[in-house]
Formats: C-alpha cells, structure tokens, sequence
C-alpha cells in the first residue's frame, strides 16, 4: 500500500519504467493503481534499436507485474521521509 | 499462459444483461457469465510470430474483450484467445499509415519460473479497428479487464499476513514477549529501543501508557508519578480478577 501511495504522489513526473523483459520505457505517469499497474504518457524507449516495436506509441499501460524497476526523479522524493515511513508500516504490519 | 487457439467465441453476457442478473441476489454466484467489455466487428488482426494454424499477416474478424480473456475469432472461424495476465503491456500506436492498438504478450509457458537470459517468448499482436474512434474504448477496455486479474504468486505482502496472525502461546511460536513484570528489566539497548518505539507512536488520547521506571533512578526518582498509575493498574486487574468468577454464573 506504501509504494502505492508513493506512486500517488509522482503522477506528472518524468519516470522510467524499466520491465523484466529488459525494455525500458520513459514516459509521465499519469496513473497507477493498487497492483501497479502504471500509465504511461509521451513515451520513449531508452533503446530503441533494441525495442523497434514501440515506435509510434504515445501512451500505453503497463501491467504492474511485468515491472522490474521504476526510476523517479531524485527531487521528487525525500528518501529520508520514504525510509522512515517504510520502518514504520513493517513495525504495524508485523504488530503482535 | 500462451496464446490458446479457439473456434468459437467465448461465453459471456452484456453490461445490461449482468445488470439485471445481479439487481437481486442470484441463485449462484459461480454460474454469472463473465461481462463483455467490448466487442468490435471487422477488425484486423497481426501476431508475430503468427500463431500455427492461423497463417497470413492481417486476419479480419470479431474481437472480444470479456472480462475472463481477450478473443478473437477470425472470418474463417478458427480463432485465439489470450490470458489477461499475459498482456505485459498494451498501448495505442499511431503511424502516418494507420493507428492500432499494439499489444505485447508474454508467451512463457505456464510453471516456467521467470527467465533471466533472452529466452523468454513474446509475441507481438497488432489490432486495427475499422475506424479510429473504436481505438479509444479497445483500450480502456483493455485497461479494465487487465486490472481485473491481479497476479496470485506469493508476494511479501502475503508473508506479512500469515504473522500477523501468529499465536503467541504456541510452544516454540518464537515470540519472546516482555510484560514489565517481576524481576524483568530491559537492557540499555532495548530501553533504547522501546524509547524510539514510543516516539513514533500515536496513542489515541487518554490511551498514553506509565512512563518507563528507570531502576538506577532509586525509590523517589524522577518518575515519581508513576506509581498511583501502576497501584491504579494492579487496582484494575485485581477487580477483574474478582469479578470473574461471578460473570460466570
């Protein structure tokens, strides 16, 4: 539920999706929902040499167990506050 | 799991057809036809690799996007349908030449675990619809189904449930508790640690437990207050204890 509301916080930024098929796609996230699934908006492939198939291709939906890595922009989060957050609901998940 | 081929579309019902089922309580939940989202004639339809028996680039047919699979049955009658877990991604595409939905399908055969080299089989399915407003409701149709079929795989999330509820008078169920009692007192690291505990806490008011009892702190120390708190508690458990036996009666 965390990262959930993390990716709540970074819709309109500038992220890269990178899926376990080693595709790599930048785009705005314009949502995301509880499993993760993620929309993309304005995409570009990273390597697109590599991936000739998404050429043409503005917006897409990514399914979120297909995802091996979100980059986010270093400003759009403060990692300490995430950190913090993230010891904090392991603590009231694993409550006796 | 992979594409399936099939000859015949799908069992389904419409949105208005479900509407009414499901306005009273059914006989059975199990026997509801899943919904169709969207259904769209004359399209034409590109996989690559193409599926073995459904040869030729660009097969026209009825597309079916249910809830349980996506379909599509072919002119000639033969046909495929695909899983919704795998469509690893599904997106519009527009070219100068024409505009598709462009679907990408992870084609690992079922209980495979995940490949990491590049053997992982994907096919590639191109869906061009007669015309270009139909693009728009194939894929938020897509979009719905795909969120409706969530992967089941075991996943941290479901680990932290099972302890969640873990006993902890089972013997050997692992769980050393500390209850303040006689003759047990924390170490320096643990009151450290309980310390930061209590700092991150947010007690509902009224719910604030004693401060902790520093032992070095002699008989009137500094947390002199503590102790009506503490009478006030054994007080409590006490009365209880009494009232037990006449509860039960």
């Amino acid at each position: 539920m965390l990262i959930f509301s993390v990716f709540k916080t970074l819709t309109d930024q500038v992220v890269t999706v990178e899926l376990k098929n080693d595709l790599c796609i930048t785009g705005t996230l314009k949502s995301v929902d509880q499993f993760l699934n993620i929309r993309l908006d304005k995409i570009s492939v990273v390597d697109p040499e590599r991936h000739p198939h998404m050429m043409a291709v503005k917006n897409c939906f990514i399914r979120g167990s297909v995802v091996r890595y979100v980059q986010i922009p270093a400003t759009a989060v403060d990692t300490q506050l995430l950190e913090d957050a993230t010891r904090r609901e392991h603590a009231s998940t694993h409550k006796r | 799991m992979p594409t399936v081929p099939i000859s015949a579309p799908p069992t389904f019902i419409t949105v208005e057809e479900h509407r009414d089922l499901t306005s009273s309580t059914p006989d059975s939940f199990n026997s509801i036809p899943p919904v169709l989202r969207h259904k769209e004639a004359n399209v034409t339809v590109s996989l690559d690799p193409p599926l073995p028996g459904l040869e030729g680039e660009n097969i026209k047919g009825t597309l079916y996007i249910v809830e349980s699979v996506l379909a599509f049955v072919a002119a000639s009658g033969s046909g495929f349908q695909i899983d919704y877990p795998s469509i690893t991604l599904h997106a519009v595409k527009r070219e100068p030449t024409r505009v598709s939905i462009y679907c990408q399908l992870d084609e690992t055969p079922e209980g495979q675990p995940l490949p990491e080299d590049e053997d992982s089989e994907m096919r590639e399915m191109f869906i061009v619809p007669e015309t270009e407003d139909s693009l728009e409701p194939i894929f938020e149709a897509l979009s719905i189904c795909a969120s409706l079929h969530p992967d089941k795989a075991g996943d941290d999330d479901e680990d932290m449930e099972d302890e969640m509820f873990a006993d902890a008078d089972e013997s050997g169920g692992g769980f050393e508790t500390f209850a303040g009692g006689e003759g047990e007192e924390l170490s320096a690291v643990g009151r450290a640690a309980l310390a930061h505990l209590e700092s991150i806490i947010v007690y509902p008011p009224g719910r604030e437990p004693p401060a902790v009892v520093e032992p070095e702190d002699g008989v009137n120390g500094v947390n002199g207050t503590t102790e009506p708190e503490t009478s006030e508690e054994e007080d409590l458990t006490q009365t209880e204890a009494q009232s037990l036996p006449n509860g039960t009666h």
